[in-house]
């Protein structure tokens, strides 16, 4: 009984969140007359796949922006995997001289506002000739320091008895973090990879910034191209959006399994 | 349950794959940097001309929008045949208004290089200021160039130099839907006579709410908010500098403005525009409004059937005017100007030139120029006139809203110390007062508050 | 006996030092490159009236006097007043609505897999995208939001975006939804780090479900809920990004918080000393009261 009452608020709470998508589906398949039409009809009528097809147009080079968001992703998500995680268990786990100074100062960088920093960042990236390339977004999103936050959180709360061992056993610090460390860490690392992932692929302003070029810019400043050249040509656009959140549902669907309880928390009895 | 992961899993990998390879058929340039596919092949790669002069490519700042419509190829064309030795290279800018601005200016200050920006005559101070844009002045001397009698009036200073060549106006004229006059019998207006009044007439009598018509379109920019004042040319700055919002005719065009939705109610009203976020377009893209004030640029737009198909037809008036056979109407400049980062500042100077001469031969704008003939002039509307041949509107009638010696053009926008400012002001305020959050006298009071800080500010700034 | 494994743990110590450094060494060059170094020249930029002057030619120093002015420039205290109220509504909004779904959603639903990702989803939608949603949701006059509200007998239902005092309250709850999927995915990630036994151990001794909150849960995901905290406090201070999509800082000035004045100070009226000056002191608050919840961190933040 009990399941079935949580079971319905959580429902609803779905439906509600629900609602923006099926408003983008919906309008995907309507010619942009019909979008605003009050009140909203759910089944489109006319049904139309042109919207679908029109993305794929000689001007506009939706496949290619699909392909460089996919490429940016992957060599962010590698950097970060390699740097963040180890870095993370350095502040977490390991004792050094000025540790928690420097990890405030690393904090203090999510301080600042984008903006306030734009132009710096600007002539930083041209003077390393990382403008218009995809590194000028990949490598500043390698370094982000939100997650070794998110990471070293995680870390503290393994405790330490099941490493103190291991280690005075002799066992190297990076065997450690290789081999106990990690795999406990799966639902963090996890987090990690889910939304590095969704914060690059929907990034906006940094390709709009730092890339020019339009053939190496990224999906989402290319799906507001949609927006600009017909003057506000929502279909279109909707029909960008709905294929661009593709990969990023198929992420999550799959990232889910390390949420569900089940996986090792065992050993720390033992 | 696990099996939906695991899939879910494969089939990311899969579409992942996929993305990573979907680009790779795609012609990408050969190193366009920023050009659309479709851009003019022009002299540059293929046939040189036999004393082939050395061909100096200019990067021209573009929004995506501009640099897709064809009106523009054509015209970086028609500058490219003139001179000869130059090339015309769209710096495509995915955005528009403020994300336009916010990227042009990181990119010059950041000391990229661009050659020829497009200005309005209120954009171009703020450049100016900030040094992003080179004055005229030398070059213009050096050629014994005269703009006084090519430009005239058209010509603005700033800081007693120039910064802009003016290419083209646009004026605010009133657009109408001849097929919503037919249906309510109302004569459609006439340029000798037409004032507020009778607009105000027309609209009561074309609009019927409960089918979603209305007479009048306007939108939420800040001349809306001040249309009669800026008519009657009252002044927005005291002699003593600071601002003169306190005068009656703000308060009574703020007043008109606002009672246009919520009282008379031939208008969608203020809360209503802004909660559906009605387009600046909907007089096109329907059948609903009878009557729309608006830049001669909106005409323009019309004009491309493609993008707004209709099946009634439209007629194009003189802005409504507060006394009749009055010829105030408002309007601004628009023209290029030489980005301080140029390496090629003289032959950007001469596009500049070329595009401020020539624009106005291209059907559908209207020249800065002072010194074109009759014929010319008339050649101007005569496409128009065949672009909207659907419509049935003649030359007089387009002459008369929009090019006429006898009309009076008062600025459409502010300018002076603290203009940007009080520009969003006069809207945020008179948002508030629309939506019927304040009332007119706390508007005006706050306004000539905040508008006298921002004067000062401006003034006392280093 | 006792000194050998004296020497030995002096010497793994040391060790542990010099590991500690090599594993952040990479991070922290490019931590350097890509995050200090703006920061730094931006603390340079505050003490300027730099106003987008190409060549930097024309800046001058202007050593505090930017600083000086915000105290009386009534578009900046506004801002940061407003910043603060929003960031009073959403901090406790946000927390409390994701760890209540979280929980919700840890325990065994039917359909639990879908509705975990009908939650998560507006969290990787754009911006536009819920901006023009909502819109439509909380119209005024057609909306079904305040159709409903009138149907309930509310005679002047809110103009929400629209509104003057509604406007930062409409603004935090679209974004407290939209941020709910990150939230909870979070806080789910620290709820299955609990392990079962204790709970096992904690009902065999007749604990009841809210101690068993209160005792187990609380303490063990307080990591997670310090971070989050944080993250949660960090989000209302830069949150430029959703109101300039839903208001664009109005009406009035009813909207605009902090971010979107700085913005306005950098690229509408190009005064980019002050906007940068402004920035700071941004930051410095919010640096302040992360130092503040650090410190606090040992009252209430339990690590193993």
């Amino acid at each position: 009984m009990r399941k079935i009452i949580v079971t319905s608020l959580a429902a609803l709470l779905g439906i509600v969140n629900l609602f923006p998508f099926i408003f983008m589906l919906s309008s995907s398949f309507k010619p942009l007359g019909k979008i605003f039409e009050y009140p909203f009809r759910l089944v489109p009528e006319p049904f139309i796949w042109d919207n679908y097809k029109g993305i794929f147009g000689e001007q506009y080079k939706f496949a290619l922006w699909y392909q460089n968001s996919a490429v940016m992703v992957v060599l962010t998500l590698a950097l970060k995997c390699a740097i963040v995680s180890i870095t993370a268990y350095a502040f977490a786990r390991l004792r050094f001289r000025g540790r928690d100074m420097i990890f405030l100062l690393f904090l203090a960088a999510l301080m600042l506002p984008g903006d306030a920093t734009i132009i710096q960042r600007y002539v930083i990236y041209k003077v390393l000739h990382l403008t218009d390339t995809v590194w000028a977004i990949a490598l500043p999103a390698a370094f982000d320091v939100y997650f070794v936050f998110l990471l070293r959180q995680f870390f503290l709360s393994i405790p330490f008895e099941l490493t103190e061992a291991a280690i005075i056993d002799g066992c190297g610090h990076f065997r450690v973090f290789y081999r106990i460390i990690l795999p406990l860490a799966k639902p963090a690392l996890m987090t990690m990879i889910l939304f590095s992932f969704v914060w690059s692929w929907n990034d906006f302003t940094n390709p709009f910034i730092f890339i020019t070029n339009m053939d190496k810019q990224m999906l989402t400043v290319g799906i507001a191209m949609f927006q600009e050249m017909k003057s506000q040509n929502y279909a279109l656009q909707m029909a960008a959006s709905s294929l661009a959140l593709i990969p990023v549902v198929l992420l999550f669907m799959f990232s889910q399994q390390y949420f569900i309880k089940g996986i090792a928390t065992s050993g720390i009895k033992g | 349950m696990m099996a939906i992961r695991r899939s879910a899993g494969l089939l990311f990998a899969g579409v992942l794959t996929v993305a990573l390879t979907a680009g790779c058929g795609t012609n990408s340039e050969p190193s366009a940097s920023g050009g659309i596919s479709g851009t003019p092949q022009a002299s540059a790669s293929g046939s040189k001309p036999a004393d082939a002069k050395e061909v100096v490519v200019l990067k021209y700042a573009l929004s995506a929008d501009q640099a897709s419509r064809q009106s523009t190829k054509d015209l970086m064309a028609l500058v490219e045949k003139k001179l000869g030795n130059v090339k015309l290279e769209p710096f495509v800018i995915p955005g528009e208004g403020v994300e336009f601005n916010k990227k042009m200016t990181i990119s010059l200050m950041a000391g990229d290089e661009m050659d020829v920006l497009y200005q309005n005559a209120t954009t171009y101070q703020k450049f100016a200021t900030a040094n992003l844009i080179e004055p005229l002045d030398e070059l213009i001397a050096g050629e014994g160039y005269d703009i006084a009698s090519i430009y005239g009036s058209s010509l603005s200073k700033y800081n007693d130099k120039i910064y802009m060549l003016p290419a083209f106006r646009d004026v605010h004229v009133t657009m109408y839907n001849k097929g919503l006059f037919d249906a309510a019998d109302v004569p459609y207006p006439d340029n000798a006579t037409w004032t507020w009044d009778k607009y105000v007439e027309a609209a009561k009598e074309i609009t019927k709410l409960g089918k979603g018509v209305y007479g009048s379109y306007m939108l939420d920019w800040d001349n809306y908010f001040l249309l009669q004042a800026r008519q009657k040319k009252v002044p927005e700055y005291k002699p003593d500098g600071t601002s003169n919002y306190d005068d009656p005719a703000f308060a009574e065009s703020m007043k008109f403005y606002a009672d246009l939705g919520n009282e008379l109610k031939v208008q969608p009203d203020f809360i209503t525009f802004k909660s559906k976020k009605m387009p600046w377009d909907a007089f096109l893209t329907t059948d609903n409004y009878g009557m729309f004030v608006v830049g001669n640029w909106a005409v323009q737009s019309a004009m491309d059937k493609k993008q707004y198909p209709r099946d009634w037809k439209m007629g194009v008036a003189i802005m409504p005017q507060v006394d009749e056979g009055g010829k105030a109407v408002m309007g601004i400049m628009g023209g290029y100007s030489v980005a301080s980062t140029s390496k090629h500042k003289k032959e950007a100077y001469e596009a500049v030139k070329a595009l401020a001469e020539l624009q106005w031969t291209l059907p559908g704008n209207i020249p800065a120029r002072v010194d074109l003939s009759d014929e010319e002039i008339n050649s101007i509307f005569q496409p128009m006139v065949e672009g909207l041949a659907d419509d049935g509107i003649t030359v007089e009638e387009l002459k008369d809203a929009i090019l006429s010696p006898s009309l009076d053009i008062v600025s459409e926008k502010l300018v002076g110390p603290g203009m940007t400012q009080i520009t969003s002001l006069i809207s945020s305020e008179g948002e508030l007062y629309a939506t019927k959050q304040r009332t007119l006298e706390q508007t005006m009071k706050e306004l000539k508050e905040k508008a006298d800080k921002a004067i000062a500010e401006d003034q006392s700034a280093p | 006996m006792k000194k050998a494994a004296l020497a030995r743990s002096h010497s793994l110590r040391r060790q542990e030092q010099w590991i500690g450094y090599g594993f952040i060494l990479p991070f922290t060059i490019g931590f350097i490159v890509f995050q200090l170094a703006p920061l730094l020249s931006s603390v340079a930029i505050s003490l300027t009236n730099l106003s987008f002057i190409s060549n930097l030619s024309g800046v001058k120093f202007v050593g505090l006097q930017n600083f000086i002015s915000m105290a009386g420039d009534e578009q900046f205290t506004g801002a940061l007043w407003r910043t603060i109220y929003y960031c009073f509504l959403f901090v406790p909004g946000v927390i409390a609505a994701s760890l209540f779904f979280a929980f919700l959603i840890n325990r065994n639903l039917y359909l639990r897999s879908s509705i975990r990702t009908a939650i998560f989803m507006p969290y990787v939608s754009n911006m536009v995208a819920i901006a023009v949603v909502w819109a439509l949701l909380l119209d005024v006059n057609d909306g079904p939001v305040n159709a409903l509200l009138r149907a309930l007998g509310v005679e002047n239902p809110p103009l929400w975006l629209l509104g003057e005092k509604t406007a930062i309250p409409s603004i935090v709850m679209i974004v407290v939804w939209q941020n709910i999927g990150f939230f909870m995915i979070v806080f789910l990630a620290a709820l299955q780090n609990v392990p079962n036994e204790l709970y096992e151990a904690a009902m065999i001794d007749g604990a009841g479900g809210f101690a068993k909150f209160r005792r187990i849960t609380l303490p063990l995901i307080s990591p997670t809920t310090f971070l989050l905290t944080i993250t949660a406090i960090i989000n209302s201070f830069q949150n430029f990004g959703p109101i300039q999509v839903l208001t664009k800082g109005g009406p009035g000035a009813a909207s605009t918080t902090l971010s979107v004045n700085i913005y306005q100070e950098s690229f509408v009226h190009y005064r980019i000393g002050y906007s940068t000056a402004q920035a700071i002191v941004m930051f410095v608050m919010i640096l302040a009261i992360t130092v503040i919840q650090w410190r606090g961190q040992k009252k209430w933040v339990t690590y193993s």
